[in-house]
C-alpha cells in the first residue's frame, strides 16, 4: 500500500512538471477550460430563455444541474478520461503491452498515469457557481450534504469509467475505431440533462442511457434535498452492475489482445 | 491504346482532382465504421435538444406559438443532415497530422493546391456521414409519421441547394484557416476548444436563432457561422421567402470570398515559418 502511494505521488508530481513545462501552453489550457466550463451553462441559459421550467426541474436547477456537471465532469477529466484515450491509443498502435506487463492490477493500469490538473479549474468554477446558486434557492448547505454530494460524485465518477472501458475495448476488436473516444465525450452530454427527460424513451434506448442519466441528477438531487431512497438504490445498484460488467468485459477483451495493433 | 486514353484522361482539367477524391472515397468507404461514429456524434446533439423541447413545449402552454413541435423535430433533424454535409473537421488534420508532424512537405511537393487537395480529401467524409444523416432522417419520418414541412417550388430548390454549397464553402475555408493557425502555436487545443463552444452557440446548434435573445441573434447573423448551418437548415424547411434567400446567397458569397483572401493570406504568412521536420 505504501508503495502505490509513493508511486502515485511520484505520478503526481511528474505530471505537474510536464503542465508548467510550457508557459503558454499552460495559459491556453486555462482559458479553454474556462471556455468549457461557460459552455453547457450558456446553453441551459439559452435553452431555458422561453421556458419557466422542464421536466419538473425549474431554470435555476437546470443551472445548479449544469454547474454539478463541471464539478462531475471537471474531476472524471483531471483522474480518468485521458488515461482512457491514452489506453485507446496504446491499443490503436499496439503499444498496450507496456501497460499489461507492469506488476500491477491490468484495470487499475488503464486510469493511473496520466492527471490532467487543468480540469481541476472546472472544478472549482462549479463549485463556486454551485455554492452561488444554492443562495439563489435558498437552500442551507448542511456537512453530511456536502459528504453526500461528493460521495455521489465519486461514485459516478466510477460509473462513468466502467460505461466508457467497454466501449474502448471494442478497439481491440477493430483498431480502426479510434474515434470511439471521441464519441464518448460527446456521449456523456447526455447526463448534462434531467434523468425524467430520458423516461419518455422506449426502453431499449433508456436502459444504455440510465447510467448516465442517473449520474449527475443524484448528486443535483442531493444538493436540492429531492435525494431518495428509490433513487440512491437504483444510483448504486446500477454502479454495482456496470462496475462488474465493464471488468469482465476488460478481462475478456485482454485475451483477444494479440499485440501489433490487434 | 488504353494506356493514351489515360493519359488523355488524365491531363483533362478536374480529371485528376476526381481522381484524388475517387481515391480518398475508397478508403473513406473502407473505414465507414469511424464515418458512423462521426455521424452519431452529428446525431446526438440535435438528438437531446428535440427531446428537451418536446418536455419544453409540453409542460409550458404558450411555447408552440413560437413553432410547434414537427418544425422544431423538422429543424433538428434538417440539422444532423447539415451537420454530417457541411460541417468540415479538415482543422485538426491540418494541425495536427499536417503541421506539427511534418506531412504538409508532401503535399507542397505535389503539383495541385494544398486548397484543393484537402478539399478533395474531406469530400468523402462528408458525403458519407450525409448519406447516414440522411438515412437517420427518413427512419425517423417512417417510425413517427410525423409531417415535417420542406420548400416544393423549384427555383426555391434550386437557391437552397446553391445555399448549401456555398454554406460548404464557407465552412471549409474557415476550417482550413483554423488549422493553418497551428502554424503560430504550439498547442493548439486551447484554439480547437474555443472554436468548438463558439460554433455551438453561434451556428445554431442549440436551438433557432430566432428563438434567442436579440443581440445574441444579431451578432450570430452578423458572424459567417451561421451561414452554415443554420440557414441552410431554414431554406431547405421552406422558413425564408425567395428573396431572403437571395440575400443570404449574397452574404454568403461575400464569407467565401472575405474567408479565401484571409486564407491566401495567412497560407503565404504561414508558410514561411514552416519547416519540414514539424512546428
Amino acid at each position: 500500500m505504501k508503495k502505490s502511494i509513493l508511486l502515485y505521488r511520484r505520478l503526481l508530481i511528474a505530471n505537474w512538471n510536464a503542465l508548467i513545462e510550457y508557459r503558454g501552453d499552460f495559459i491556453t489550457q486555462i482559458i479553454s477550460s474556462l471556455v468549457f466550463s461557460l459552455n453547457h451553462i450558456i446553453i441551459v441559459l439559452l435553452l431555458t430563455s422561453k421556458v419557466p421550467s422542464v421536466y419538473g426541474w425549474s431554470r435555476g436547477e437546470l443551472i445548479l444541474l449544469a454547474s454539478t456537471y463541471n464539478v462531475f465532469i471537471g474531476i472524471f477529466h483531471t483522474f480518468i478520461s485521458r488515461n482512457l484515450d491514452q489506453i485507446a491509443d496504446d491499443i490503436y498502435f499496439g503499444k498496450l503491452d507496456y501497460v499489461l506487463l507492469k506488476p500491477i492490477d491490468s484495470q487499475l493500469a488503464t486510469v493511473i498515469w496520466k492527471i490532467n490538473y487543468i480540469s481541476l479549474i472546472r472544478v472549482l468554477f462549479g463549485l463556486t457557481l454551485t455554492v452561488y446558486l444554492m443562495g439563489t434557492l435558498h437552500i442551507i448547505i448542511t456537512v453530511p450534504m456536502i459528504v453526500v454530494y461528493f460521495f455521489v460524485i465519486i461514485t459516478g465518477v466510477y460509473m462513468l469509467y466502467s460505461f466508457w472501458l467497454p466501449f474502448i475495448t471494442l478497439m481491440i476488436f477493430n483498431p480502426r475505431l479510434s474515434n470511439i473516444v471521441i464519441f464518448l465525450f460527446n456521449i456523456t452530454n447526455v447526463a448534462r440533462y434531467p434523468k425524467e427527460m430520458y423516461a419518455r424513451l422506449p426502453l431499449y434506448i433508456f436502459v444504455p442511457l440510465l447510467p448516465l442519466a442517473l449520474i449527475l441528477t443524484t448528486p443535483t438531487k442531493v444538493l436540492l434535498q429531492k435525494f431518495t431512497f428509490e433513487l440512491g438504490f437504483l444510483f448504486f445498484a446500477v454502479c454495482i452492475v456496470l462496475g462488474l460488467f465493464a471488468r469482465f468485459i476488460w478481462k475478456l477483451s485482454l485475451r483477444h489482445y494479440t499485440s501489433a495493433s490487434s | 491504346m488504353l494506356a493514351t486514353k489515360r493519359a488523355v484522361e488524365f491531363s483533362l482539367p478536374g480529371m485528376r482532382y476526381f481522381r484524388i477524391f475517387l481515391l480518398h472515397f475508397q478508403d473513406v468507404f473502407q473505414n465507414r465504421g469511424r464515418s458512423f461514429i462521426y455521424f452519431l456524434m452529428a446525431l446526438l446533439n440535435p438528438a437531446l435538444q428535440l427531446l428537451f423541447w418536446s418536455g419544453a413545449i409540453a409542460s409550458n402552454a404558450g411555447i408552440e406559438s413560437y413553432w410547434s413541435f414537427s418544425d422544431m423535430a423538422s429543424y433538428y433533424l434538417l440539422l444532423t443532415i447539415a451537420t454530417s454535409f457541411l460541417v468540415v473537421h479538415i482543422e485538426q488534420d491540418v494541425a495536427f497530422l499536417d503541421i506539427k508532424e511534418g506531412r504538409l512537405s508532401k503535399f507542397l511537393l505535389h503539383p495541385f493546391p494544398y486548397f484543393i487537395s484537402k478539399f478533395m480529401e474531406e469530400l468523402p467524409w462528408r458525403i458519407i456521414q450525409g448519406l447516414f444523416g440522411l438515412g437517420a432522417f427518413m427512419l425517423f419520418i417512417i417510425i413517427t409519421r410525423i409531417s415535417i414541412s420542406f420548400i416544393s417550388n423549384p427555383l426555391q430548390i434550386i437557391v437552397a441547394l446553391v445555399i448549401c454549397l456555398l454554406a460548404l464553402g464557407i465552412s471549409y475555408t474557415l476550417k482550413m484557416i483554423l488549422g493553418l493557425l497551428a502554424l503560430w502555436t504550439t498547442d493548439f487545443w486551447g484554439i480547437l476548444s474555443i472554436e468548438e463552444v463558439i460554433f455551438l452557440i453561434f451556428g445554431g446548434f442549440v436551438m433557432p436563432l430566432t428563438y434567442y435573445p436579440e443581440l445574441l441573434e444579431k451578432v450570430s447573423y452578423f458572424l459567417p457561422i451561421a451561414y452554415i448551418v443554420y440557414f441552410p437548415v431554414i431554406a431547405v424547411q421552406g422558413k425564408l421567402t425567395i428573396n431572403e434567400m437571395y440575400q443570404v446567397v449574397i452574404v454568403q458569397l461575400i464569407w467565401v470570398g472575405v474567408l479565401y483572401g484571409l486564407y491566401r493570406l495567412i497560407w503565404h504568412r504561414g508558410i514561411r515559418k514552416y519547416t519540414g521536420v514539424g512546428q
